[in-house]
């Protein structure tokens, strides 16, 4: 861009407004660097709204004090040499909520790996978010945790939320995103506001999901990501105008996926077989179907050309795995002939699969 | 498409439609401007002040040159047009043009979108403030926009040290 031709300092005296606008279109780091350029611009990035922290651009060991420990050297040694890389996002985060000004905080997007030493920062952000009606919250206290945790979603060193959020609620919260911490007893009554709910990695009941489904009404969005110790997903609400879901490699769904969904637009699942009661998709545009986690034949007591004929019979648009292909054919005689013109409404068809002989076939009853 | 305040007003000003409403908008440099109510419109403030009953008379807009008027008034135009066709492509490759502009130009364009109140304008205006602000070192951005440093090398250590995460 053209170097400004006159010697003055025009923008600096732009409606403050104006530049907090500007300002709050950066990225929270770059926001944070124009404090430097004047005392103009000094306070201007404390009025930004959205925060968002990613350990991951961070640099700093990621060793936490066991590893240290077992390398045989001091914890404390080396952490003077250099800081733990969670340490130094937890004090910035806690640092740059205390320095805002503005009366609001729309949006809270942060990613580290959680110690339970953070515990009470934690805590304390929520409230203050809660408090400044916030309107987006992300944690994602999963970076290196693999390296920490024999996955147990609850494992003590998770994070787990007070009962007191649960209790206070917000009215403006629409967007709301956990991954890897415990959700205690989590009541979402006083959440009404939710669309889009995404939990991933963490210990979920099937009770919890019910709970979602009944309190938050105008949920559009739910996805559900590696939760363990789920028996069963329900998802009937008569007034639920769930438009997607996604159940992403959920265990042990021993009961399946019950669903009665009239506004469901898109559906996908991955992990194994399970059992399926799908009522009412009226309104399914596209499903993703992927048992990429089963292994030999299936032990539900279900034929996948129901389910696809029958509850995902009006998908525009359908992905496939190579396994559905392998097991269409192998099910039985009758349903390959149903399966001539099985999907009127289907215009896109994806098939993820490395073809064989035996998936053709499959493929072949599809198309 | 300026024309003198004495020829008001010009008819090569006039867009093709003949048949539409017609406002008059005088620059801080005494230029008319006539244009197409529905463009005019784009303006929040200047549709306040035909629902006040402005409509009739000349609009004047004493803080916006003919040169950015005239400027002001393409986005208007184009985006009545976009409007009602809805091609998102489009828009985002005539808006990326239009915006090529020099630091001067756009200081003068954000001063106008935000005196008249068009949305769009602004947005994109600040939009590209932003653009040019990411990924440059404070001195880089101090000279592109002529921002006088008034705070002390001290000053300036003090503030990179109490928000060390973002100066890595």
């Amino acid at each position: 861009m053209a170097q400004s031709q006159s010697n003055v300092d025009r923008f600096s005296f732009l409606p403050e407004e104006i530049l907090i606008f500007i300002v709050s279109l950066l990225p929270l780091r770059e926001a944070v660097r124009t404090s430097v350029l004047s005392k103009r611009w000094y306070k201007l990035w404390t009025y930004c709204t959205s925060i968002e922290f990613d350990e991951t651009n961070f640099t700093g060991t990621i060793h936490d004090d066991q590893q240290l420990q077992d390398s045989g050297q001091s914890a404390g040694t080396l952490r003077q040499m250099k800081k733990v890389r969670s340490d130094i996002v937890v004090e910035s985060v806690h640092h740059t909520l205390q320095c805002l000004q503005s009366p609001k905080i729309s949006r809270l997007d942060v990613r580290f790996g959680y110690r339970t030493r953070y515990c009470d920062f934690v805590n304390e952000w929520i409230s203050l978010c809660l408090r400044k009606n916030i309107e987006e919250l992300h944690f994602d206290f999963s970076v290196g945790a693999f390296h920490r945790f024999d996955f147990d979603p609850f494992n003590e060193g998770l994070f787990c939320l007070r009962d007191s959020v649960h209790a206070t609620g917000s009215k403006s919260l629409w967007v709301l995103s956990l991954s890897f911490c415990n959700l205690g007893s989590p009541s979402f009554h006083g959440f009404p506001a939710l669309k889009k709910v995404s939990l991933a990695r963490l210990g979920l009941r099937k009770e919890v999901v019910e709970n979602l489904v009944d309190n938050c009404l105008l949920l559009k969005t739910l996805s559900l990501v590696e939760c363990r110790y789920l028996d069963h997903i329900k998802i009937s609400h008569p007034r639920l105008r769930l438009r997607r879901l996604i159940v992403r490699d959920c265990q042990p769904l021993t009961k399946g996926i019950d669903l009665y969904a009239p506004c469901l637009q898109y559906f996908e699942y991955f992990g194994p077989v399970v059992f399926f009661q799908l009522y009412r998709l009226t309104s399914l545009v596209e499903a993703v179907l992927d048992f990429g986690l089963q292994r030999g034949f299936h032990s539900v007591s279900m034929k996948l050309s129901n389910l696809l004929l029958v509850d995902l019979y009006r998908a525009k648009s359908l992905t496939v795995c190579g396994y559905l292909l392998r097991i269409l054919p192998a099910e039985d005689a009758t349903s390959f002939h149903q399966l001539r013109r099985p999907l009127p409404h289907l215009k896109n068809l994806t098939m993820v699969t490395t073809l064989d002989k035996y998936e053709l076939i499959g493929a072949f009853s599809l198309l | 498409m300026a024309s003198s305040s004495s020829s008001l007003p010009s008819p090569s000003s006039s867009s093709s439609s003949s048949s539409s409403k017609k406002l008059v908008l005088r620059s801080s440099d005494e230029k008319h401007f006539e244009v197409d109510e529905a463009v005019a419109l784009q303006s929040e403030m200047i549709k306040q002040m035909v629902e006040d009953g402005f409509g009739g008379d000349v609009i004047p807009l004493l803080n916006v040159s003919s040169n950015i008027l005239s400027k002001v008034i393409d986005y208007c135009k184009k985006h009545v047009d976009f409007d009602s066709k809805k091609k998102m492509d489009d828009r985002r490759r005539w808006d990326a043009e239009y915006i090529d502009v020099g630091v001067d130009e756009l200081y003068h364009l954000i001063m106008a979108a935000n005196y008249r109140n068009i949305k769009g304008l602004l947005d994109l205006t600040c939009q590209k403030v932003a653009d040019t602000i990411k990924g440059k070192k404070p001195k880089q951005i101090r000279i592109i926009f002529n921002i006088k440093n008034d705070v002390t090398p001290e000053g300036e250590q003090k503030i990179r040290k109490e928000h060390s995460w973002a100066f890595e």
